[in-house]
């Protein structure tokens, strides 16, 4: 938020139901001056603007964060961040704060997006070793990341190719599930129908 | 206000509320049946997603401090999400005692007692074992991990007709090849005249004023003694009923009751107490490089066979199991022993753990006799909130369970991968905590109400003409799966109730009078 909204009625609704909503997280936080400077900037937007406004910069700097998070993740693919956008999940009300946390430990030309691959991972690493607020923030985004790409959920025909994780199907043959000689495997069992004594 | 009335009300149309609602309509009796979450098409409702926003449709928890209470609100319950394994509860879980010594199931209920019911059950359910060939990669190469430990398996009983092995059989059969008591129990219930409303919850129960009627057979001299407040649809409806039957699980049972309270004063201490987690251990391991491929996304998710190696040694029973990537990552942060890649949760090192996971990683997990040690605790704003005494013997119990978990990998030159369970924000555990769908107890049978919840026919205690007949009532730990025992009990229940209500002998094998039927067996119909 800056300085200039601070004045607007709607604005002030909005960060007073933000911090409402998110007293959980200053309640669950650590309260170290910094963890507590920390949730009050990302539940009042007390960062610069275009982190939370800024749709193409938002963009840039996640997709180099989510293939941080998941090497062999494809850049370029439509869906890749579309959970920190999504209202369905709790997340996107703190996606500025993210982007504006990852940004600031891009320190070049470029931010964090700009970075190798070694540089970004160590500038997670260090916004996870930081203040109990954005710690809990990125340990959320990295969880989100995963369980929205791993788990194929804005494509389910396709699944994950990048872990053989197949998605929707019609079925599997008996050789694609099963092996051959399976009564082999088991041996002759202690019951008569497989239930416990 | 909208009231109905009927003679009988059953609140929850999982395994339990739906064998009650079958049989008491054949038997006559005008049945209405709540249930609080959506109708359920089967199959077409199903969805083989891994979308949260599709699962949390149906699927609930329930998070405290060291336990995760995981069930379904939907038309069938759990029946529509369930792993389809069958299986009997063991003779010895019967034999459980509290620490005074007291027997947890009433006098009569065993394992042959049960028997019966369990047959009509497995009848109801299409249970059958399942043949060698049919049994997925994973497992058989969980049988072979468990041979190589010296460990015998058994291939395990399922509710399943013509399974095409696609594997989300958590998320709901879209292929209609799991068992479910939508067309075994509603549908025919339907048939017999049962009206069932979803979307409709039961937010109180009240016992009229008047006369209670205890011990009284005759349905037609019994009074609408219970009131059950409802909001359906966004409109509140009252409904008067001559019996209530709570089936709407061990959370929603408990949670019902004890929102009640204030109008059932005589409710006794047990309620919402006494749950048990059914002891769940899970472990992971990366298969050795002799073993063949196993495949966690083929086949049905509970993979065919189940060890009783250490059920009379240890109370426990060791399976495998099939997460999807969804369950396997939201769930707990997977890492190898002697990882040391830095770091280890996500980037290259978790990239190569889900690269194994398919083919080469292996869960098996432990279900025990332990003692109960979570209870429910009701919010002034309605919230059921769990507690989880983790004592010196359950935390012994795990980490012993545990230890002979990763010890079966091992013998066998597997690589133990440590479990860290997340909470909903990605942050880990630091203590034990355990995520189940098998609690069963909280408003449990006895012999008396200083032990137990209801009696030995799931009526509570004080409270005539009120029954529980879930998981709620099931007084212990199973060390297997317990929708079996769910809906046999609840088939026990149902047939007491008619016999009881209707003066009609009993068909199958009778169970020793409790108290009650006892006292008025030789009064006239």
């Amino acid at each position: 938020m800056d300085l200039h909204s601070t004045s607007s009625p709607a604005g002030l609704r909005a960060r007073l139901e933000a911090l409402r909503g998110g007293g959980g997280k200053l309640r669950a936080a650590s309260f170290t001056p910094q963890s507590v400077l920390s949730a009050v900037r990302m539940l009042l937007y007390l960062y610069p603007s275009q982190y939370r406004r800024d749709p193409d910069l938002q963009d840039r700097v996640l997709r180099a964060f989510v293939v941080t998070v998941i090497p062999g993740a494809d850049p370029a693919e439509p869906d890749l961040v579309r959970m920190y956008a999504d209202t369905h999940y709790p997340f996107y009300p703190y996606t500025g704060y993210l982007v504006y946390a990852l940004e600031r430990r891009g320190k070049r030309p470029g931010g964090f997006a700009g970075l190798t691959p070694e540089e970004r991972t160590l500038a997670v690493q260090g916004a996870l070793a930081a203040d109990d607020t954005t710690s809990r923030l990125l340990k959320g985004a990295i969880l989100m990341a995963q369980v929205s790409y791993f788990a194929g959920i804005y494509h389910p025909e396709r699944g994950c190719p990048l872990i053989e994780f197949p998605g929707r199907n019609a079925g599997f043959t008996p050789e694609e599930i099963s092996l051959p000689d399976a009564a082999a495997y088991i041996g002759d069992g202690t019951t008569a129908d497989g239930n416990p004594p | 206000m909208n009231t109905h009335t009927t003679d009988v009300l059953v609140i929850g149309s999982g395994f339990g509320g739906a064998a009650l609602a079958l049989r008491l309509a054949e038997a006559g009796f005008r049945v209405l049946v709540i249930e609080k979450g959506p109708r359920i098409r089967v199959p077409g409702d199903f969805m083989q997603t891994q979308d949260p926003q599709y699962l949390l449709r149906y699927i609930r928890s329930l998070r405290g401090d060291n336990v995760n209470l995981v069930y379904a609100e939907g038309l069938g319950g759990g029946s529509g999400f369930y792993e389809m394994v069958s299986l009997r509860a063991p003779t010895i879980a019967f034999d459980q005692r509290t620490p005074e010594g007291v027997r947890l199931w009433p006098q009569g209920i065993d394992r042959e007692a049960m028997d019966a019911y369990y047959e009509r059950a497995e009848s109801m359910m299409h249970v059958a074992q399942i043949p060698a060939r049919e049994v997925p990669k994973s497992g058989l190469v969980f049988a072979l991990l468990m041979r190589a430990a010296g460990c015998s398996v058994d291939r395990a009983p399922y509710a399943v007709r013509g399974c095409v092995g696609h594997a989300y059989c958590v998320a709901g059969c879209t292929a209609g090849a799991k068992v479910t008591v939508h067309d075994t129990y509603l549908d025919p219930a339907l048939r017999a005249g049962a009206t069932i409303m979803t979307d409709t919850e039961a937010l109180a129960v009240m016992p009229e004023s008047g006369e209670q009627c205890a011990g009284e057979r005759n349905l037609e001299r019994i009074p609408f003694r219970y009131r059950v407040g409802c909001m359906s649809g966004g409109t509140a409806l009252d409904i008067r009923a001559k019996l209530v039957v709570l089936a709407g699980g061990t959370v929603g049972s408990a949670g019902l009751l004890l929102r009640s309270r204030k109008w059932l004063t005589h409710l006794g201490p047990h309620v919402g107490r006494n749950i048990s987690v059914n002891g769940t251990v899970k472990s992971l391991g990366i298969l050795p490089g002799d073993f063949p491929d196993a495949d966690m996304f083929t086949g049905r998710s509970h993979p065919g066979v189940i060890s009783y190696q250490y059920l009379a040694s240890r109370g426990i029973t060791i399976s495998t199991a099939k997460p999807l990537p969804v369950d396997a990552v939201s769930y707990a942060n997977l890492v190898p022993e002697c990882e040391t890649r830095s770091p280890a949760t996500w980037g290259k090192a978790r990239v190569a753990m889900m690269q194994l996971y398919r083919r080469r990683a292996l869960p098996i997990y432990a279900l025990g006799l332990t003692t109960p040690t979570v209870h429910l605790d009701a919010r002034r704003d309605g919230r059921l909130v769990p507690s989880f005494r983790l004592d010196e013997g359950f935390r012994a119990y795990y980490r012993g369970t545990l230890d002979l978990l990763e010890s079966i990998y091992r013998r066998a030159g597997a690589r133990v991968v440590h479990i860290r369970i997340l909470d909903g924000e990605g942050s880990e555990y630091p203590d034990i905590h355990v995520t189940t769908a098998h609690m069963t107890g909280s408003c449990r049978m006895a012999d008396s109400p200083r032990h137990g919840a209801v009696d030995a026919t799931g009526e509570l205690f004080a409270y005539p003409g009120l029954y529980v007949a879930d998981g709620a009532a099931i007084p212990s730990s199973l060390a297997v799966n317990p929708y079996l025992t769910i809906l046999a009990n609840a088939e026990r229940i149902a047939e007491f109730m008619v016999r009881w209500y209707t003066h009609r002998e009993a068909i199958a094998p009778r169970l020793p009078l409790s108290a009650t039927e006892a006292s008025f067996s030789s009064s006239p119909a």
